[in-house]
């Protein structure tokens, strides 16, 4: 097997991985399969491309696996996301001023129809999440912009499978948890105005911290030449700082918001670097994907999450952000094993 | 000739593992050399009716070593038997009167 044929095989794996409506476990055992059955092909003395000709097109062959459950109830959500994100690659300014008009329309009506002004505070507050979600739209639009390809589900590919972490933290799902989750903050009576601007206000400054940070930038491009596992450290570092900032504030529902994002951070970094330095090869590789943790960080994650969501609901908002960079990161990970497996 | 029904095909993959366990590649290969490369099925279309058969409870699979590489390995189960006896009993009384249609006297 050539590095050339194991290049071509990857490559197709990828593109079958995206068109895939399987959860993480079923989509692994089918590109593993589909990956054992073309490197027999190879070995057996057929041309690469003919192999894959013989096979199908990587849609055609999804098709015909078809979704399962959590593959039905993904794609809904993908689906969804994808029009989002396509249209918001397209015309940045025009759906962050939609999304900006619909979220701002909602809360003036939930305060009319209460009969309560708007609070001096949470005028401030909505600015801020105005700011940060216009940042974190415009962050998401240039790193698109930043992989050019034929079609927007390549583009996103590309940008995910070069800088995951990246597109993880600009996907507008996220950011709208956050936004959402500091709405809510923010007309709460029961929360300080002061940690409530500084949630907005540490929002906003990531967004745009993130801005500086994508390829399109000199200091950006410097930056994401690291390796992988460093690039992440980078791009989650003033998250982090964060995290630590707000748990010196010493607020129970923020520290416990906070200790969950660098858990998941901690994790993650783990995760990566473990990954990178077991997966080179052949069996090693094998054993690597026998203790595949991310299931084990997935229920590490839920089991962090849990004493928030007893001790304050409003930690729903936290958990969509995690749940969501979670869900990118997965399919980040599938996408990162299938070009180890070719290596 | 290519197209065959889902049932063929099911009846195809059960007869092809009913001696013994085999992992996808070698199912195709084995079905080209039955056939005589009469039967050329898309690829792609044996994996997930491997995986239907499997979910029915027709063949269990493993991972398993194959000359060396980590192959998902289908064996046949109980039930796989069960099924394959009705599907080749049904077959035949379809082949038959397939032939009696079409004027040939079955032997």
């Amino acid at each position: 097997m050539t590095p050339d044929a194991q290049e071509q095989i990857t490559a197709y794996l990828a593109e079958l991985s995206a068109h895939l409506e399987a959860g993480l476990a079923r989509r692994q055992r089918i590109l593993d399969e589909v990956r054992g059955h073309l490197e027999d092909a190879v070995d057996a003395g057929t041309p690469v491309a003919e192999a894959l000709a013989a096979f199908g097109p990587p849609e055609e062959v999804a098709a015909r696996f078809g979704p399962d459950m959590v593959g039905r109830v993904d794609g809904l959500f993908h689906r969804a996301y994808t029009r989002l994100d396509r249209s918001l690659a397209d015309h940045p300014i025009g759906t962050a001023c939609a999304m900006g008009a619909a979220g701002g329309g909602a809360l003036l009506l939930r305060h009319l129809a209460s009969g309560e002004g708007l609070p001096a505070a949470a005028q401030q507050a909505y600015a801020l999440v105005g700011v940060a979600l216009l940042g974190a739209f415009l962050a998401r639009a240039w790193l698109v912009r930043c992989h050019p390809a034929d079609s927007h589900r390549a583009r996103v590919g590309a940008l995910a499978s070069a800088h995951p972490y990246l597109a993880a933290l600009t996907s507008p799902l996220a950011w709208m948890g956050a936004a959402l989750s500091i709405a809510m903050v923010s007309v709460d009576s029961r929360l300080p105005t002061s940690v409530a601007l500084f949630m907005a206000g540490a929002t906003a400054a990531f967004s745009w911290i993130s801005i500086a940070l994508s390829p399109g930038t000199r200091v950006g491009r410097w930056l994401l030449s690291f390796p992988t596992s460093r690039q992440m450290t980078v791009a989650f570092g003033p998250l982090a700082l964060v995290g630590l900032a707000a748990m010196g504030d010493e607020v129970v529902w923020l520290a416990s918001t906070a200790a969950l994002l660098l858990l998941r951070h901690v994790a993650l970094t783990a995760a990566a670097t473990v990954f990178e330095r077991g997966s080179p090869a052949g069996d090693r590789r094998a054993r690597f994907e026998a203790r595949h943790p991310a299931l084990a960080w997935t229920s590490l994650a839920l089991a962090a999450f849990a004493p928030i969501a007893v001790e304050d609901p409003r930690g729903v908002g936290a958990a969509l952000v995690v749940l969501a960079g979670f869900r990118l990161q997965s399919r980040s990970d599938a996408r990162r094993r299938i070009e180890a497996g070719g290596r | 000739m290519g197209d065959v029904s889902r049932g063929e095909l099911e009846l195809l993959l059960l007869a092809c593992v009913r001696d013994e366990p085999a992992h996808g590649y070698s199912i195709i290969e084995e079905l080209k050399r039955r056939s005589r490369g009469e039967l050329e099925l898309a690829e792609s279309t044996i994996y997930p009716a491997l995986h239907r058969l499997e979910t029915d409870g027709a063949l269990t699979s493993d991972w398993g070593e194959v000359g060396g590489r980590r192959r998902r390995v289908y064996r046949i189960t109980r039930r796989g038997k069960t099924l394959l006896g009705e599907r080749e009993t049904a077959w035949e009384r379809m082949n038959t009167a397939v032939r009696r249609v079409i004027g040939e006297q079955p032997a």
